[in-house]
């Protein structure tokens, strides 16, 4: 039987069928045997694609059984697990990998806290009066076996001996491929003062990396099992989780999947949830003095802006009924002090609902749990789990000018984004961070973009996209490479620029060079081909290249992993008035003086130019790049530049002079952010936005007086 | 005997001072004009390229930033100095504004006599540009203290509508602060003239409880004034905004010059209206 992965090839065999093989000679000695390479081959792809898991086997490669109990007074965690692992990896494997990573906020010399250090992203000094740590006391097979002794701790990115986020324990016996293996895991952790995602502060408790974590195993390649870093987040196997918490009674709690029961035990409360196709599980909890629930849902039919769904079927080519989206719950975990802007994040929760679910497909889910931290607890925001995602708000927020900004759709059409990929592609964060935060970047300026055109969110006066993202951009000294390993960047600003923005811009310059309808279809392709299957780059790639029809290694090459830079400028322009011309001409094999009455010469015509544009690539991409010429009596034309070569010149002989050229004029690479070359004009007409800058010192200036 | 605050008094000898308001205009000018060149000089050519029309998203933006950005230090050091010469001529106008308008017995006004005794007496009213400056930041430095520490132990436990009111409390109070300093700085900048006294500090104090005494009159005063000076210098910038041709060199050199201007008049008319607070101004001059 043929899995997915197999129905997958055949498009690939049916291309290989269709060759003109030599065994169609008459008489050819070779001729069977060619046919017996051809149906050899066949048979290693079909074989191939049945050892490949299928979606639904890379769905259900982890089952999680956990037992957890919050202590507050202590801000530990005392937790039984067990977890049924299955070998999908294709190569037999007498160890399994596991991430520790509340050991990372264990001391100064953690290879997170050395990042945190050297980085400016977050404070340590909150985390150096509360550090976090877990230890497994108990790990052992289903039938008792010990496996403690076999534990050891392992810094695979840099061997940091302080470093405990990641470990190995030997099995006593392999795992085939296919089979499974069970473990049973007691630990015990203390949550660290909120930093870097997780911890508590106060009474609030964001809970996430806390058990035991199993890493992923790559067959082969072996266990894909990193340290906890500052900058790259987290990969793992799809599968499914039964989790039991037991809170202090009354506590409100958020988490990963959906509530199956709720019950009091002695003094507290015993909360169970579910969740399936998931690769993690956290959770938040809370007093309810301190935050509030607001239970609500989607609903398509009130939820879905009308306009978006005429406008993702133009742009998907797909009518309504295969836009049509589910509807869902979802869960808003809220300060009691910003309940006033709980409507503001259900808008934005359900606006981002409806986005992704038209441009990617639906979401799959059945309930979304939005956590926005109190106050004092915002180094909880802004982070994405699958179900799960944290925001963010200031109270202010509600009252303007700050309710004017857009930083509440952003974050929370962002950490949505993540949901898709993140939580349903789940690429590996940690050595292709840009899969996910810059694809999700890409998507939630599209979605923010389209909010504001179509005023969904009216509140909003001020909402930068693309501009800033590419001003951010042309900070990039020296170029840095989309591509890389998470933690593997140079200066933290780097891994935002290649793992957020310059990613992000690549896919809109994309979208510039093959259209934005075109690309939307290969992200909806790569979507549904992809999800729970961990999509690498190239297969980021080639979805886009099957989908638009174009080969486009060339800019992958040079924008994702490479660090090539897009700069084209207008070189030089030379106009020369050919009625102008003195002193001879070479005519019926004499020399004739010409003067201005001279008409002998037909190209010396009054009002006849000679014009020379000379088109430079001051960058090393090399692509096409569209050039528009314009004319003194307003005729514009447009030529396309492969800027193969460094420079190009354009001779012509017009009527007119030329009045302006642009290169780049509808401003397809976003990627370029030297642009100020990129225009040349004949006449300077004006002063530009000069005036603004005087204007703006005087008014500068008017503010020195009161002092004087 | 007057002494508050009269925005007619200042109207009405604008026009023996009119050689201050052009001294004031073509310093106020030419303070920012190194600022001004080193933009012209790393941006005019390129800016001038751009279409009138509309440019991709973010572009105007990002040009900007890539013109502006070798040229930051010496436009950063330009403009400070330009604040600090117009800090500094202002402070020699109004001490010798305030010295003559006090000490001399004879009409006429020459601007070589202001400004030479505005010379002599030129740090006793920095002294007091300097407190001003104090004043403010450390009021802002309570008033913010101040919602800080309402942020953390309060305002969480706040209805809604009582935390719009703070904030727009907070907002009112630190523009009346702000208002307060500048009105207690003009204030306390002609009591400084008065009976030669020497502490610039005891004279801003005198200034602010003048003010404090004769709020109607001075916000009035103050009004009348800095609102259609601080509209004039905005005027070139709305004007451009909504009319493309009027940016271009010309049109947009005479509405600045008159712009600015004007905003000179209005601004020596509203020193000029709190000299009654001496109470001696007007009676020792000669008129």
């Amino acid at each position: 039987m043929v899995n997915a992965m197999g129905r997958q090839l055949f498009p690939m065999i049916e291309a290989m069928s269709s060759l003109d093989f030599p065994s169609r000679i008459e008489g050819d000695p070779f001729r069977y045997t060619s046919r017996v390479r051809f149906t050899a081959a066949t048979m290693v792809l079909l074989a191939l694609a049945t050892a490949m898991p299928s979606a639904a086997q890379e769905r259900d490669v982890v089952d999680y059984d956990i037992e957890v109990a919050l202590d507050p007074a202590t801000h530990e965690l005392e937790g039984s697990m067990s977890v049924r692992w299955r070998n999908t990896g294709g190569a037999a494997t007498s160890e399994i990998w596991l991430h520790l990573y509340l050991n990372a906020f264990a001391g100064s010399e953690t290879t997170l806290m050395r990042e945190l250090e050297a980085g400016t992203l977050r404070s340590t000094e909150a985390i150096e009066r509360e550090w976090g740590w877990t230890r497994i006391t108990a790990l052992r097979l289903p039938d008792g076996t010990d496996l403690s002794s076999s534990l050891r701790f392992e810094r695979p990115d840099d061997g940091n001996e302080a470093d405990f986020s990641a470990a190995r324990v030997e099995l006593p016996r392999e795992v085939p491929p296919g089979e499974s293996v069970t473990l049973e895991i007691d630990f015990e952790a203390r949550l660290p003062r909120v930093v870097a995602r997780t911890g508590f502060a106060g009474d609030f408790y964001m809970i996430g990396q806390w058990f035991p974590k199993i890493a992923v195993f790559e067959g082969e390649r072996g266990w894909n099992c990193h340290q906890y870093h500052l900058t790259s987040e987290f990969f793992a196997d799809f599968g499914s989780y039964r989790v039991r918490m037991t809170i202090p009674r009354g506590w409100v709690l958020g988490a990963t999947g959906e509530q199956v029961s709720r019950a009091p035990v002695g003094t507290d409360d015993r909360v169970e949830f579910r969740a399936v196709d998931v690769h993690d599980f956290a959770w938040m909890t809370a007093p309810p003095e301190l935050m509030a629930v607001v239970e609500t849902d989607f609903e398509p039919g009130r939820d879905l802006p009308p306009e978006w769904l005429e406008r993702a079927g133009a742009r998907l080519d797909l009518g309504a009924a295969e836009l049509e989206l589910p509807p869902m719950k979802i869960r808003l975990l809220v300060p009691r002090s910003q309940e006033s802007l709980a409507p503001r994040m259900l808008r934005a929760a359900r606006l981002a609902i409806a986005w992704f679910g038209l441009h990617l497909g639906p979401y799959p889910q059945p309930q979304l749990t939005v956590v926005s931290p109190p106050p004092g607890a915002e180094e909880a925001g802004g982070m994405e789990y699958p179900t799960l995602i944290t925001t963010g708000a200031s109270r202010l927020s509600a009252f303007p000018p700050m309710s004017w900004s857009n930083a509440i759709e952003a974050v929370t059409v962002h950490e949505f984004g993540h949901q898709y990929f993140q939580g349903l592609l789940a690429s590996d964060e940690a050595e292709r961070a840009w899969l996910d935060e810059g694809l999700t970047t890409w998507a939630e300026n599209r979605c923010i973009g389209d909010i504001i055109a179509d005023r969904l969110a009216p509140e909003i006066r001020f909402a930068p996209t693309w501009g800033v993202e590419r001003l951010w951009l042309s900070f990039e000294d020296p170029p840095v490479t989309v591509d890389r390993r998470a933690w593997d960047f140079r200066r933290l600003m780097d891994y935002f620029l290649a793992s957020y923005t310059k990613s992000a811009v690549a896919v809109r310059t994309l979208e510039g060079l093959l259209g934005e309808e075109r690309v939307a279809r290969a992200m909806r392709a790569y979507f549904s081909t992809h999800r729970y299957r961990h999509p690498t780059g190239d297969d980021f790639q080639r979805a886009l290249e099957e989908a638009t029809g174009e080969e486009l290694e060339w800019f992958f090459a040079a924008a994702i992993r490479g660090d090539a830079t897009a700069d084209w400028a207008v070189l030089a322009v030379r106009q020369r008035e050919v009625g102008s011309t003195k002193g001879l001409e070479w005519r019926d094999g004499e020399w004739f003086e010409l003067d201005e009455t001279d008409e002998g010469n037909g190209e010396t015509d009054q009002g006849s130019w000679a014009v020379d544009v000379e088109i430079g690539r001051l960058g090393d991409l090399i692509g096409p790049v569209e050039v528009e010429l314009e004319w003194a009596d307003g005729r514009r034309e447009r030529r396309v530049w492969d800027s193969v070569q460094r420079w190009v010149r354009w001779s012509e002989a017009s009527d007119q002079r030329l009045a302006r050229v642009t290169v780049d004029p509808d401003g397809r690479w976003a990627l370029e952010t030297r642009r100020a070359d990129n225009y040349w004009r004949d006449e300077a007409t004006g002063s530009g936005p000069l005036w603004w800058v005087g204007g703006a010192l005087r008014m500068v200036g008017l503010l020195t007086v009161p002092w004087s | 005997m007057d002494s508050q605050p009269s925005p007619l008094f200042g109207l009405r000898h604008l026009n023996e001072m009119w050689r201050v308001v052009l001294a004031v205009w073509l310093v106020t000018t030419a303070v920012f004009l190194p600022a001004r060149l080193v933009v012209l000089i790393a941006a005019a050519e390129a800016f001038a390229a751009l279409p009138d029309g509309s440019l991709p998203d973010g572009e105007l933006l990002l040009i900007t930033v890539e013109l502006v950005r070798p040229v930051w230090a010496p436009l950063a050091m330009a403009v400070l100095s330009g604040w600090l010469a117009l800090w500094a001529w202002t402070v020699l106008w109004h001490a010798g504004v305030v010295r003559w308008f006090v000490l001399s017995g004879r009409s006429g006004v020459r601007l070589t006599e202001i400004l030479g005794r505005g010379l002599l007496d030129w740090w006793r009213w920095a002294r007091l540009g300097l407190t001003s400056m104090g004043a403010l930041v450390l009021g802002a430095s309570v008033l913010w203290l101040a919602i800080g520490w309402a942020d953390d132990h309060v305002l969480e436990h706040v209805d809604d509508r009582l935390l719009g009111g703070f904030v727009a409390a907070a907002a009112a109070l630190s523009l009346a602060m702000v208002v307060l300093v500048w009105l207690a700085t003009l204030q306390g900048a002609w009591l400084l003239g008065v009976g030669n006294r020497r502490s610039a500090v005891l004279a801003w104090v005198d200034g602010l409880w003048g003010s404090l005494r004769h709020p109607v009159s001075s916000l009035v005063t103050l009004a009348l004034w800095s609102v259609p000076a601080l509209a004039a210098t905005a005027v070139p910038l709305l004007v451009g905004w909504h009319f493309e041709v009027l940016r271009s060199p010309l049109p947009s050199a005479v509405i600045d010059a008159a712009a600015g201007l004007f905003a000179a008049f209005c601004l020596v008319g509203l020193f000029l209206s709190f000299a009654p607070v001496t109470g001696r101004a007007a009676e020792n001059r000669v008129e």
